[in-house]
């Protein structure tokens, strides 16, 4: 129920005033972003309404700003009419005067000088040039510093070309960083004001557009005033900073413009005007903004923060979301508390209602309800997990039809009208099959009651069912294993016995009895010990025993052991005890199986009787030899010296035959005292061998081959050690003897000039594998394993000198080491002998 | 035939109990180059008896030199050659061990007495010669012996 309550579906949300936006905007419909979006659309119809007033501010402001320039602009305009009438004066006068007529016609420098020398500064005229209508030059003037003008390029013939047409001209010439104001005209009496008679000369006045004029005009006027170019003469007012510019194009004398007057000023009043209005439009937008960002603090601290816990407290359904609103006294606060108080009910109630589930599910059983037609009204998730049907799929059909198996059907129904009838007694508890989804059958048993109405009719029945089908298969499979078990218990040949940990017998098998004489019942809860072992061991048995009761451990636990046991007739009987422990529900039990052997105690005890007479007989053995050759030493000494006395003393005297008789006897002493020293030294290798120690085999070699310098001269032998050759655990003069002999033998048995042996060592499963190989004859290899005997030759003595005894020695010393010894040879070739020893012990880890 | 270098004849205590390892070792001698007194005795008592002047030995000589037999009755020729090189006279008089075999006398080096020779016996009567001869040869013309002996 819990479980379903996480996927109820989403209530539809449709929207309210939103409905119109698309479903997957809805999400974003809440308290916060509404107001966010109203918060924006004012403060947008606020910033529209600051535009529009600047708007028209800022036209309001261009209008002034219009009307001033003009101002300005006729102010200039006509100062430049001033400055320029100034000069056009003086070129008028001068030129309508008799006494210039006068000067042209006689020019007298002295007259000019007074004349037009102090006209120049009067008028703000720089220079004077008096031409002559053919344009000589007949007089100049220039204020001083102002000299260079008399020579300006092209102006004389300027001058001439525009007086031949007209009375007055009007032009600037280009000159330097600025320009020269160039007014002309031609001279006339004073009689002829309308000069209409033909001119007398020409008089021009110039005066300097430098920086100083400029100046002079920027006093006047304010402002900056720049001569530029021409083409120079674009108006880039600059409104934004109350920024005028005026110009007055300058032409020359064919009225091609040729430079330009600029004049950049700010206006003062717009100016201020214009600061003022920022400075307003700054403040209106400061507050709107500080008014904005409250607003939307407040919005975030006081509502949309408060709603969001709110919605986290609902959504997760932990008041921690609401610690900081429950003390409030706002709206919030309360709503906090009453969310507390819902949350503590609400999980009060899950608590309740998963107590009563977990019960239901600890029950594990099958809860069904029939009504009195057999139909199911109720059934539980554990009855519809057996089942494998939704619970839907199950209430309302029959029970019978739809859920028992087909041969159990007419037999549970009779139950059930049993139990409809009311003998409910009879019916309390039912075993039968269901059947499943898959196909598949469960036996469950049943417990029922009747279901009463409140009339006390019988309308249906209750039942709860334990699916048991594991449980009777387990029951199944422990009748089994008991059989089993019981089977191999009584047919085993040996007795097994289990104790408590009291000692006490709780189990015992027929074999058993058969062993121990006693039935089962004279064993069976009586402590084991106390009867079965012998009346010696029991003081032993009483103070171990309890270390086992505790800890199921003790030196026989585990093992297997060889004791006697006490018959019921009083006799003992060995047998192999086998004991093991096992703790079950606490306490320790002993299984013990004893098998009786007392045959093979019998069996054991001769073997063990016959090998201990074997080592002595052996040991006699050895001594015997070395005794008997020993003592067979003395008297043999005695005949071989007395046979030598007589051969020196009567050699000769004799006949012939008794010397021949005499030799036989000297050589057959000699042989038989060489066969007993071999014999002495070939019992010597057992008796008198002494305790293998590490040694190190390359310097027993060393000393063997010393031994056998001689030889090895004689026969020119070449030995051939691969050292290193190993430490060996062995008798260092028993080790020398087996070098010295298998060497000997190698140069002995050799017809090659150069007799050639060659000894090394490998390691091979854990031993040293010696071999030493020869040229020499070789051994035919079905006399491989006769060699080694004693006394066995495979030569006569005449081929080769020898009783046959190095061998049978050598395969002694090794054999005592624990090693083996053979050859390999192809006769003819060679013969190679192996023998191995075991590592010395520090090598062994190695 | 030389003689010792007093030129008196060289005495030989010869221990032996078998008579015909005695004669063997008379007739060796007689073919020796040294003229000897050869004086026998028959177990390690007498020998011993023989060393102290004891008895019916109160009047024999001190010999130059000891053949001695290990096998005896009475007393073994260990504790024989044990005694005379404890005593700090007889130390002094070389002795011989006649040994049967090279086992025995492995045997007797263990026990380290300081005999100042070992012989085997040898079996055949040439050879007896040689070892007689070698020993003469060592003791009285090779090896100067303490003075005044």
């Amino acid at each position: 129920m819990g479980r379903s309550m996480n996927h109820e579906p989403c209530p539809d949300i449709s929207g309210g005033i939103f409905r119109w936006l698309p479903k997957r905007f809805l999400k974003f419909v809440t308290v916060r972003n509404i107001i966010m979006v109203l918060l924006f659309l004012f403060g947008g119809m606020f910033l529209f309404g600051v535009l529009i007033v600047n708007y028209f501010q800022k036209r309001a402001y261009d209008d002034i700003f219009r009307s001033e320039k003009h101002d300005q602009r006729e102010s200039f305009e006509r100062i430049l009419q001033l400055e320029g009438s100034a000069i056009r004066n003086f070129v008028y006068d001068y030129t309508h005067w008799d006494e210039m007529v006068r000067f042209f016609k006689m020019p007298d420098r002295k007259w000019a000088d007074d004349n037009i020398k102090e006209a120049i500064a009067t008028y703000g005229v720089q220079a004077v040039w008096c031409f002559r209508l053919d344009g000589d030059l007949i007089y100049f003037v220039a204020e001083s510093g102002y000299h260079w003008l008399e020579t300006i390029p092209g102006l004389k013939d300027d001058v001439v070309r525009v007086l031949a047409d007209t009375a007055f001209c009007d032009f600037f010439v280009k000159c330097g960083d600025g320009f020269i104001d160039i007014r002309g005209a031609t001279v006339h009496p004073s009689s002829d004001p309308e000069r209409l008679t033909p001119p007398q000369g020409i008089f021009v006045a110039g005066r300097v557009w430098d920086k100083k004029f400029l100046n002079q005009l920027a006093e006047i006027i304010g402002g900056e005033f720049i001569l530029g170019n021409a083409g120079d003469d674009k108006t880039d007012d600059d409104p934004g900073r109350g920024m005028m510019v005026l110009t007055h194009v300058l032409h020359d004398s064919q009225g091609n413009p040729i430079g330009v007057l600029k004049l950049k000023k700010v206006l003062r009043v717009v100016e201020e005007y214009r600061g003022w209005s920022r400075h307003n439009l700054a403040i209106i937008l400061l507050g709107a903004g500080l008014v904005f960002v409250i607003l939307i603090f407040a919005l975030t601290k006081f509502v949309t923060g408060p709603l969001t816990d709110m919605v986290n407290a609902l959504d997760t359904k932990h008041p921690v979301y609401l610690n900081r609103w429950q003390n409030r006294p706002c709206e919030f606060g309360k709503m906090s508390r009453a969310l507390i108080k819902f949350f503590a009910q609400e999980d009060e109630l899950r608590k309740q209602k998963e107590e009563a589930q977990r019960y239901l599910d600890i029950a594990g059983v099958i809860i069904v309800a029939l009504d009195d037609k057999g139909r199911v009204v109720v059934i539980n998730r554990q009855g519809c997990e057996v089942l494998g049907y939704e619970a839907e799929e199950i209430k309302g059909k029959d029970w019978f039809e739809n859920f028992l198996p087909e041969k159990q059907r007419a037999k549970t129904r009779e139950v059930f009208q049993c139990l409809m009838q009311g003998q409910e007694a009879e019916c309390a508890v039912w075993e039968n099959p269901v059947l499943t989804r898959d196909g598949k059958e469960r036996l469950i048993y049943w417990r029922n009651v009747v279901v009463r109405d409140d009339s006390g009719r019988i309308v249906g029945t209750l039942s709860s069912g334990e699916d048991v089908t594991e449980k009777r298969q387990i029951e199944d499979a422990l009748r089994n294993n008991e059989a089993k078990l019981r089977s191999i218990t009584e047919t085993m040949r040996d007795a097994l016995v289990m104790i408590d940990d009291e000692g006490r017998v709780v189990f015992m098998n027929p074999m058993t009895e058969k062993l121990l004489g006693y039935r089962s019942e004279e064993l069976m809860g009586k402590v084991f010990h106390e009867i079965v072992a012998p009346e010696r061991y029991r003081p032993l048995y009483r103070e171990k025993f309890p270390h086992f009761a505790r800890t199921g451990s003790g030196a026989a636990v585990g093992e297997t052991l060889e004791l006697p046991a006490l018959r019921k007739d009083g006799s003992e009987v060995p047998v192999e005890l086998s004991l093991s422990a096992f703790n079950w529900r606490g306490r320790w039990y002993g299984v013990g199986v004893m098998r009786d052997i007392t045959k093979r105690k019998q069996a054991e005890r001769a073997l063990a009787e016959k090998a201990e007479e074997l080592r002595r007989s052996n040991q006699e053995l050895e001594r015997f030899a070395y005794i008997a050759s020993h003592d067979l030493q003395e008297p043999l000494r005695m005949v071989g010296s007395y046979v030598g006395l007589l051969a020196r003393r009567y050699k000769g005297k004799l006949d012939q035959d008794a010397d021949e008789f005499i030799n036989y006897a000297v050589d057959g002493v000699t042989r038989m005292q060489r066969l007993i020293n071999d014999l002495l030294a070939y019992s010597r290798v057992g008796t008198k061998g002494r305790e293998p120690v590490p040694t190190p085999s390359g310097e027993v070699l060393k000393r063997a081959l010393l031994n056998l310098k001689v030889a090895i001269e004689e026969r020119n032998a070449r030995i051939v050690c691969c050292e290193p050759l190993p430490v060996v655990l062995v008798d260092d003069r028993q080790l020398e003897q087996l070098f010295q002999n298998l060497i000997a033998n190698a140069i002995k048995f050799n017809r090659q000039p150069v007799p050639e042996v060659e000894i090394m060592a490998e390691r091979k499963d854990g031993l040293w594998v010696f071999k030493v190989k020869d040229n020499g004859i070789g051994i035919d290899p079905k006399f491989s394993e006769r060699v080694f005997e004693i006394f066995q030759r495979l030569h006569t003595r005449e081929e080769y000198p020898g009783t046959g005894i190095g061998l049978a020695v050598c395969k002694k010393i090794v054999e005592r080491h624990g090693g083996k010894i053979w050859l390999e040879s192809e006769p003819g070739k060679g013969t190679t002998f192996y023998f191995s020893l075991y590592p010395a012990e520090e090598e062994k880890e190695g | 035939m030389s003689e010792n270098r007093n030129g008196d004849p060289v005495e030989i205590l010869l221990v032996e109990d078998n008579p015909g390892d005695v004669r063997l070792t008379q007739e060796a001698l007689r073919e020796a180059k040294v003229r000897n007194n050869l004086h026998v005795v028959g177990d390690g008592e007498k020998a011993l008896a023989f060393l102290r002047r004891e008895g019916e030995f109160h009047d024999a000589p001190t010999p130059d030199i000891i053949l001695l037999d290990l096998n005896l009755p009475k007393k073994h020729g260990q504790e024989v050659l044990s005694e005379i090189k404890s005593d700090p006279v007889l130390r002094r008089i070389p002795v011989v061990v006649l040994t049967t075999s090279k086992a025995e006398e492995d045997i007797l080096r263990s026990y380290d007495l300081h005999a100042n020779c070992y012989v085997t016996k040898p079996v055949d009567f040439e050879q007896f010669i040689k070892v007689v001869r070698s020993i003469e040869e060592f003791w009285f013309t090779v090896v100067k012996l303490p003075a005044g002996e």
